[in-house]
């Protein structure tokens, strides 16, 4: 692909980089912290200015999703930008094709390798809130977060060495008392983004035009239990 | 007494449930008055809170367990507060659009309605647009209000309104949406009744739907 950049999200690298590899694509990779999906708002703005760096004619290779909006409103300006048309990164793994609603249990907290690099996350906050509270206040506030949930679900997206997660999974299920799950994923829709196949699957804005909300209507609806 | 309410804002946010029940059955066995407690005590840490919150010095954890604080408190002072069901300005039935667990923000909003006079009813996470409506039929609700922190799930705010306009049901109630993804424009376009952006909006927002007529623009406090 001629000038292409790809902006990528560092809590799925272990994803991209397997797709890179895949497809073979060499080009500039822009990783953006993985915090930011917490602040959808922030992250637009982080993304646009990325975005705004590209030189003129520049293909920009989202390795996102919808992301809570954060991508709704991004401006091409001069260059032109591909994104996959899933609501996130679950989806994104986890859809067999575009529209695929079967495969997300909105009671399950999946994670993915990237979700368990170090301590992040729930496990992060647990680490502060033992200074703050205590363990045993701290154990219950986490659990406070989660009291809906069902379960956790580690997710095998084939990218990385998945034992070496195992452990941390089960922690991060016995700190938050829910039961431990494994389920299927792919990196599949990356492998398209990177390799140039932008079918459906794909929303591609031309320089000059945004991302709108529209392009993703009709995505599938979260199912819920009743 | 100042010295109580001092106390208690500190407690709560905290996040000392132990010490909030502590200084709570105090202040009231020494008269003070519980309105005083909600305001200046409560209300005046969740704002702080949410303050702390929106410039990254306090974290989603520490105002989830400031509102649970604040329940309590509530729950506490109500039996000793003046006047019944008549003071209420109003009933809402709240919960989370369908699919979605993402609760924080609802609770919040719930909070601020039931401490500025409004009846409270939390059907919790993961509603489906029944229960919604059959609820507020019930419980003769003056506003549904939904919350949707997923994409996935906002199209069932306007699954609600089409719904209750097809039932021929969508005059007999006010509709408010907000959450994460949720904006205005978006309100607008689905037709509901009102917006905010936060939960301390909410209250000024369900205020103005009271007196809002069919017809009337989206009241939007952002
Ligand atoms: C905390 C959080 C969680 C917690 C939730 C804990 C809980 N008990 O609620 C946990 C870790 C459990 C979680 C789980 C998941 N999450 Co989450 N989560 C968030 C996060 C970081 C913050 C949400 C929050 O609580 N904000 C703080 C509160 C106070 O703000 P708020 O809810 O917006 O509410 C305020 C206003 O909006 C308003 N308001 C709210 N509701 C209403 C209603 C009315 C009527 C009115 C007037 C006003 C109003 O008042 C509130 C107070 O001022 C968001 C990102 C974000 N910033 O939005 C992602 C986010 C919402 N989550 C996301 C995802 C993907 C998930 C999971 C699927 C992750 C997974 N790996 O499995 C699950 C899904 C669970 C489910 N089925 O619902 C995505 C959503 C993508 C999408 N599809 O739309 C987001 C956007 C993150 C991202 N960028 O990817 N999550």
């Amino acid at each position: 692909m001629e000038h292409a950049i790809v902006i990528a999200c560092q809590m799925l690298e272990h994803e991209i980089r397997a797709a890179l590899r895949d497809t073979g694509l060499t080009c500039p990779v822009t990783w953006l912290e993985r915090e930011l999906h917490n602040r959808p708002d922030h992250l637009r703005e982080v993304l646009q200015e990325e975005i705004d760096k590209a030189p003129p004619g520049t293909t920009v290779l989202l390795a996102y999703a919808q992301c809570g909006n954060a991508a709704v409103g991004l401006e091409a300006h001069s260059a032109k930008l591909v994104l996959p048309r899933f609501a996130d990164c679950v989806h994104l793994f986890r859809s067999e094709r575009v529209g695929d609603p079967g495969q997300v249990d909105c009671r399950t907290l999946y994670l993915s390798p990237g979700f368990l690099e170090e301590r992040s996350g729930i496990l992060k906050d647990y680490d502060r809130y033992c200074g703050k509270w205590g363990p045993e206040k701290a154990r219950r506030v986490c659990r406070m977060m989660v009291k809906n949930y069902r379960a956790v679900s580690l997710m095998d997206t084939h990218a990385a060495d998945l034992e070496a997660y195992a452990p941390r999974c089960r922690d991060y299920a016995e700190l938050l008392g829910l039961s431990l799950e494994r389920c299927e994923g792919s990196y599949r829709v990356l492998c398209k983004l990177f390799g140039g196949q932008w079918d459906e699957e794909f929303v591609v804005v031309p320089p000059g035009g945004a991302i709108d909300m529209a392009e993703f209507m009709g995505m599938p609806r979260a199912a819920g239990m009743l | 007494m100042a010295d109580y309410l001092t106390q208690i804002e500190a407690a709560v946010y905290d996040g000392d449930e132990d010490l909030v029940v502590e200084l709570v059955e105090k202040a009231l066995a020494d008269g003070v008055d519980p309105e005083a407690i909600i305001q200046d005590g409560g209300v005046a840490a969740l704002n702080r809170l949410g303050d702390d919150f929106n410039n990254m010095i306090a974290f989603l954890p520490e105002l989830m367990i400031g509102g649970e604080c604040m329940k309590k408190l509530i729950e506490m002072c109500s039996p000793h507060l003046q006047g019944g069901k008549s003071a209420f300005k109003g009933k809402i039935v709240i919960g989370c659009a369908k699919g979605d667990l993402h609760d924080i923000g609802k609770s919040l909003v719930a909070t601020q309605l039931s401490i500025n006079g409004y009846e409270v009813v939390d059907l919790g996470t993961d509603v489906p647009t029944n229960k919604f409506i059959d609820t507020a039929m019930a419980e003769k609700a003056d506003i549904i209000a939904v919350s949707s922190l997923l994409t996935t799930s906002q199209y069932y705010m306007e699954e609600l309104i089409n719904r209750l306009s097809h039932e021929g049901k969508r005059d007999l109630f006010k509709v408010a949406v907000g959450g994460g993804p949720i904006g205005p424009e978006y309100a607008e376009k689905i037709g509901a009744d009102g917006y905010s952006r936060t939960a301390a909006l909410a209250v000024k927002m369900a205020d103005r739907l009271l007196d809002k007529k069919p017809g009337d623009p989206l009241v939007s406090e952002v």
